[in-house]
């Protein structure tokens, strides 16, 4: 019997482009499941582990936003564009 | 007009006889090259359900950040099993700086004549104005993962 996986999800965005909380819960959801039907202890401590992982990803995303902006800021200092270096918010 | 949620009942034949390479290895076939798939948008107009044999671009998705054809996937899992389920999974993908409405996709192998793979319906329009558009493939398991055979 062939299945399909209904459980996709559709995620859009208007006048920006993710967060980094909004893709490191992405990034959760591919990293680990914790069952509905798991034991309450268990259950408690992946989601505590979870939660973990959800600080350490965000933390990193937005670092890496941070490390872009500075070769964006770098690459339009050196096009001629110190102005629009403004934008980025650095 | 309606999208409807199908494994599309040709993919189901064509798997039988073929038709179909998910993996880079073990190929039944004399190049050990994966297919390539793809993922095409389309709005509320569209007729989409196990039927659907092919790509189309009666009623696909047009605006800015959209190409026709949509995105080509990548096959994040190769077919594996665990216990007696097969199943394989797809990166996310995702349109950037799109302004775009769609209200269902179709999965299509680009290599094999653009044959229709799965019908994705989105429950209703979804939109992005000048933002980001994704695809969030469920688990690469055998509970969940978007192709599976048990």
């Amino acid at each position: 019997m062939i299945l399909d996986g209904i459980d996709f999800k559709v995620n859009t965005t208007s006048g920006r482009g993710f967060t980094p909380e909004e893709l490191a819960d992405r990034a959760l959801d591919k990293i680990m499941y914790v069952s509905k039907d798991a034991n309450p202890l268990i259950r408690e401590q992946a989601e505590a582990f979870r939660g973990h992982i959800r600080q350490v990803l965000v933390k990193y995303l937005k670092q890496a936003v941070t490390s872009d902006r500075t070769t964006l800021a770098n690459k339009l200092r050196d096009a001629g564009h110190s102005d629009l270096v403004k934008i980025l918010e650095i | 007009m309606a999208i409807t949620q199908a494994m599309c009942t040709s993919f189901k034949v064509e798997l039988l006889s073929g038709g179909h390479n998910f993996n880079t290895t073990n190929v039944a076939r004399s190049a050990d090259t994966a297919d390539t798939f793809k993922i095409a948008l389309y709005t509320s107009s569209a007729s989409l359900d196990s039927t659907t044999t092919a790509y189309s671009v009666t009623n696909e998705v047009s605006g800015t950040g959209y190409s026709a054809g949509g995105n080509t996937l990548t096959i994040s899992q190769v077919p594996t099993s665990s216990s007696t389920t097969a199943f394989l999974d797809f990166s996310d993908t995702t349109w950037s700086s799109a302004t775009i409405t769609a209200n269902g996709a179709l999965i299509y192998n680009s290599t094999n004549s653009d044959t229709a793979v799965a019908v994705l319906a989105f429950g209703g329009d979804k939109t992005s104005t000048n933002g980001d558009f994704s695809i969030i493939f469920p688990a690469a398991d055998a509970s969940n993962a978007i192709i599976r055979i048990a």
